[in-house]
């Protein structure tokens, strides 16, 4: 693997695709091809990761690798290939992703042609000024419309389909275009090695022997092991343990493939005794403390919860397990935060903080399923901010915390500034939703004759709801949002109470918009009446602002159990029909008098 | 706890003091009800004396207990025809030991002419019958399969009361088409001293589940009212309301029926029948063909008694819970559990008399909710 540094024989590029288009198997055939690894190995090293994703826990992390390509021409280039995830909750790592490449190869499956995320994925690739190599794929299926594909490429996302790589990801066929097309079309990374060191971070994990193992794409300058680098956005510093290439099959220092470190244009590794991975930020700029660059890349934000919710166990003697499956997801996830909280009806839990919906449910998914827990997650929130007619102010990010009526002056809400691609029939339907969720409209621009862009100004709280969802049902799956923050503004905000049997249920408050209050109020005490089990006695379902009730439900008593026969002494069906309702009995939540079974706790703070 | 891995020995009754009650099991009808989820079938000549030889060799098997009470159930029993029974119960009598004063119960649909049949079985040595009448409305008959009328329930009732000290008639509510106040009013005008009130339940893989659309069933309001008016109705009859779903004039209560909430130890004969002996709970497979098969096998080598250990005392105290609230006598508490039951009594669902806590007619309807909290 030794090779002399050469810039201009760099290629750095992501492979960005709709989901299901065949990005991964792609990125396989790509590293079976150039024989990093053997078929056999392909094999190993999948199986490796999944260990290793297991033992670390970084399923969700993006995947990268360096392989080498000998090209027709006889040159020999280094090919990075940095992976992607890909959603909106993490359109900045996405974002950040990108930023470490040149250009990206667009993936297309030939018998759906363009699609939402193509469309959103093409555009976050411009935007960051990268070189488009587009592929169609699947071309051997029988369903494969190749030519109207091609169209499609060429009239919604305005690329040059001639000669663009026609291949089958699957079988083989073709694969080699790629990378021809990636080592002409994609440019060589531009960059001084001898300026001060500037690189970008655009992953990180952790690793129990080594901390957190960071990766980069280095700008200007040089990085090597003993070299005191400093995080620009923290102003941290420390010493380089290690630096080097990753490739597919693991990390490699660069003494062993005959270099002293990782030069500008190259993306690669470095571990300096990290402890935590909160210090090193997805999007920050890494500089030599010696010899600081002046300035550091553009763009970088910090990755900030923004939607919160209270996890508990649904077995609430499984609090240390949460708590420690927490800690475990926390080494490997920075924009993840959590802190105890106790709620009345859920007993001991954690208040957490998200990216995004997405995020959220992707970490409750992890617990549930990497840790077998059962869990029960209440209504996510965003943080509000509220100021009391005292003079203080406060930030809530738990609704069961937001002031009394009477204390609070005013409050306000963060809000996002939203911009929506859709095709432009579902325009109308997309502006309805956008109304409906309180949208301040700001303008719209059209990117080609079928397609437009809608700027809103919308309130986290709305997006984080069905905002997402509701969105792609209204448009067929066309429409693509993105979003960043734009601050807080002053809303009419109320807190709502639910009370069960009269006794408030903590986990059940809300925060809301005035003037939907009575509206959700009701909404969700219907919930409540359908998923409250009839108790021995007649529960009043009740919504409060203050001491005020807005809103009101009553389950009805208990009538009539199902009388199991027990004809000629025989019990044992009894018995059964006893135990089942014995061992639900266990799992019941107590909100005060009134006993709830974890399920309808999960069906009243379900989203709607 | 070790499992018993011999035949307990016949002569050994300790445990049995106060005797033991005999179940006989007839796993036929004429045809099946709709609504019916036990298990039964149409017998065929063959079936029926092959299964009258068995049910002697089980019976000759029995171990050398003293049996206070004897019950003949089904499944419809009749269909072995009463020679069958009659020859049946003989066979328990001379083979078994029955106590003098025993309460020999027999279970009967009224079918036409029910009244040669009743003779027989009265001289047999049968002390009580129970009639099963369902409903005393015909069209309601009809709707839910029942091959008899309400002229054919009179008729046999009245037999029943000149030839048995002790009738028992055998009521469904809350079925489609109501006529509960018909059939309250028919069992009152004849004389019963017991009556038993099931409401129908759908059970799920019945025909009558399958297609329960199709029938006009009662809501939960209607069926609950339906409960209530037979509650009272009877209660001014002087009847009153000792088990969850049978009601006695004082004295003439089932004491086979009551042994079971009692825990008294009973051996079931018969394919599904259900035993409860040495502090075992155990059953025969629910199939005929392989009773008959087995039954030349020792006493209880024909059931899974070797499967089953004894109940652990936690068992027994569930048990005596579950089941002591099936009667209007209770069952004693002390400690939390007497706590929570003043809960139930506070929310209206019983009474205490003493340390012994009780439901009442509202309190037996959700009986499975107040005792899944005490066990």
């Amino acid at each position: 693997m030794t090779l002399p540094y050469d810039i201009t024989k760099i290629r750095n590029f992501s492979i960005i695709a709709h989901i299901d288009h065949g990005k991964s198997t792609l990125a396989d055939r790509l590293l079976e091809h150039t024989q990093t690894l053997s078929k056999r190995e392909m094999t190993d090293r999948i199986l490796d990761d999944m260990e290793l994703e297991k033992e670390r826990g970084i399923t969700i992390k993006a995947k990268s690798a360096r392989f080498l390509y000998k090209s027709r021409s006889g040159e020999t280039y280094v090919m990075n290939l940095i992976d992607t995830p890909g959603h909106v909750d993490f359109n900045y790592e996405v974002s950040r992703s990108l930023k470490a490449c040149e250009g990206a190869v667009l993936v297309v499956d030939a018998t759906q042609g363009v699609q939402a995320q193509t469309l959103a994925n093409a555009f976050l690739a411009v935007e960051n000024d990268l070189t488009l190599v587009p592929v169609i794929n699947k071309i051997d299926l029988p369903s494969a419309e190749i030519e109207s594909t091609a169209e499609g490429i060429e009239n919604i996302l305005g690329l040059d389909t001639e000669g663009c790589p026609r291949i089958s990801a699957k079988s083989g066929l073709n694969v080699p275009d790629v990378l021809e097309a990636i080592v002409k079309d994609i440019p060589p990374p531009a960059g001084d090695v001898s300026s001060p060191l500037k690189a970008l971070v655009f992953d990180a994990f952790y690793d129990s022997y080594k901390g957190v193992i960071v990766y980069v794409r280095l700008f200007d300058g040089k990085l090597s092991a003993a070299d005191k680098i400093r995080f620009m956005s923290t102003g941290e510093e420390f010493d380089v343990v290690e630096a080097g290439v990753i490739t597919p099959k693991g990390l490699v220092p660069a003494p062993l493939i005959g270099q002293d470190g990782i030069s500008a244009g190259e993306v690669g590794y470095f571990t300096a005794s990290i402890k935590d991975i909160a210090q090193t930020m997805v999007g920050d700029t890494v500089t030599g403390a010696a010899l600081p660059t002046q300035n550091p890349l553009p763009g970088f934000r910090k990755a900030l919860p923004m939607v919160f919710a209270g996890i508990y166990p649904a077995d609430k003697s499984k609090y240390p397990e949460t708590r420690d499956a927490l800690e475990r997801l926390r080494l490997n996830d920075a924009s993840l935060s959590f802190e105890p909280e106790t709620s009345v009806a859920l007993g001991f839990g954690f208040r957490c903080g998200f990216l995004g919906l997405l995020h959220m449910e992707i970490i409750e998914e992890r617990l549930e399923r990497e840790f077998d827990l059962d869990l029960i997650t209440t209504l996510p929130s965003v943080v509000y901010e509220v100021t009391l007619k005292n003079g203080k102010t406060l930030k809530v990010d738990n609704p069961a915390d937001y002031p009394d009526p009477a204390e609070v002056e005013d409050g306000s809400e963060p809000f996002v500034r939203a911009s929506i691609m859709t095709p432009t029939e579902h325009m109308g339907a997309i502006m309805e939703l956008c109304k409906e969720r309180r949208g301040e409209y700001l303008g719209i621009s059209f990117l080609d004759p079928k397609r437009a862009e809608l700027k809103y100004d919308l309130p986290l709280g709305e997006i984080i709801y069905d905002f997402f969802d509701t969105l792609k049902s209204r448009s067929r799956g066309y429409a693509s949002l993105d979003y960043e923050p734009i601050g807080y503004r002053k809303t009419d905000l109320v807190k709502i109470d639910i009370l069960l049997n009269g006794e408030k249920a903590d986990a059940l408050s809300f925060v809301t918009f005035a003037q939907n209050a009575y509206a959700r109020s009701r909404r969700i005490c219907e919930k409540l009446k359908d998923a409250i089990p009839r108790q021995l006695f007649e529960v009043p379902i009740q919504a409060a602002i203050g001491g005020k009730i807005i809103a009101r439900e009553t389950v009805r008593a208990l009538r009539k159990d199902v009388l199991a026969k027990c004809y000629g002494g025989d019990i044992t069906r009894k018995k059964k029909l006893l135990e089942k309702q014995k061992e639900g009995k266990k799992k019941m939540r107590s909100l005060g008098s009134v006993e709830l079974p974890p399920e309808a706790f999960a069906a009243v703070l379900k989203l709607d | 706890m070790d499992m018993e891995k011999s035949p307990p020995d016949n002569k050994d009754n300790k445990n049995q003091k106060d005797g033991v009650m005999l179940y006989v099991h007839i796993p036929f009808c004429a045809s099946k009800c709709p609504y019916c989820a036990f298990y039964s079938a149409v017998p065929t000549r063959a079936a029926v004396d092959g299964y009258i030889s068995s049910l002697v060799r089980r019976i000759r098997s029995l171990p050398a207990v003293k049996f206070n009470t004897v019950y003949f159930g089904g499944g419809t029993p009749l269909t072995l025809g009463e020679d069958n029974i009659c020859f049946a119960l003989d066979e328990i009598f001379s083979s078994a030991d029955v106590a003098a004063n025993a309460e020999i119960t027999f279970e009967a649909n009224p079918q036409p002419n029910a009244e040669h049949s009743f003779k027989k079985l009265a001289s047999a040595g049968f002390n009580r019958l129970s009639l099963g009448l369902q409903s005393g409305d015909d069209d309601v008959l009809k709707t839910i399969g029942r091959r008899h009328t309400s002229a054919d329930f009179v008729n046999a009732a009245r037999a029943g009361k000149e030839l048995f000290p002790s009738v028992s008639g055998d009521i469904i509510f809350a079925l489609p088409g109501g006529g509960v106040e018909k059939t309250v009013e028919t069992v009152l005008s004849l004389g019963f001293d017991h009556i038993s009130a099931y409401s129908l339940i759908l059970e799920e893989g019945t025909p009558m589940f399958k297609n329960r659309c199709r029938y006009p069933l009662p809501d939960e309001e209607k069926e609950e009212s339906e409960y209530f008016y037979i509650c009272q109705k009877l209660k001014q009859a002087g009847f009153y309301h000792y088990e969850v779903s049978a009601f006695a004039k004082p004295g003439h209560e089932s004491r086979h029926n009551l042994g079971y909430w009692r825990r008294l130890p009973y051996i079931g004969i018969g394919p599904s029948a259900h035993s409860f002996y040495r502090g075992v709970r155990f059953s025969t497979p629910p199939d005929t063909g392989l009773f008959i098969k087995n039954s030349s096998l020792p006493f209880l080598a024909d059931t899974d008694f070797y499967e089953k250990s004894p109940l652990t005392p936690e068992e027994e105290d569930e048990e005596r819970i579950m089941l002591g609230l099936r009667t209007s006598r209770g069952v004693s508490l002390s400690g939390e559990k007497l706590k929570k039951a003043e809960k139930f009594i506070k929310l209206g669902y019983g009474g205490l008399d003493g340390d012994r806590f009780y439901l009442n007619d509202k309190g037996y309807r959700v009986s499975n909710a107040i005792i899944s909290e005490l066990i």
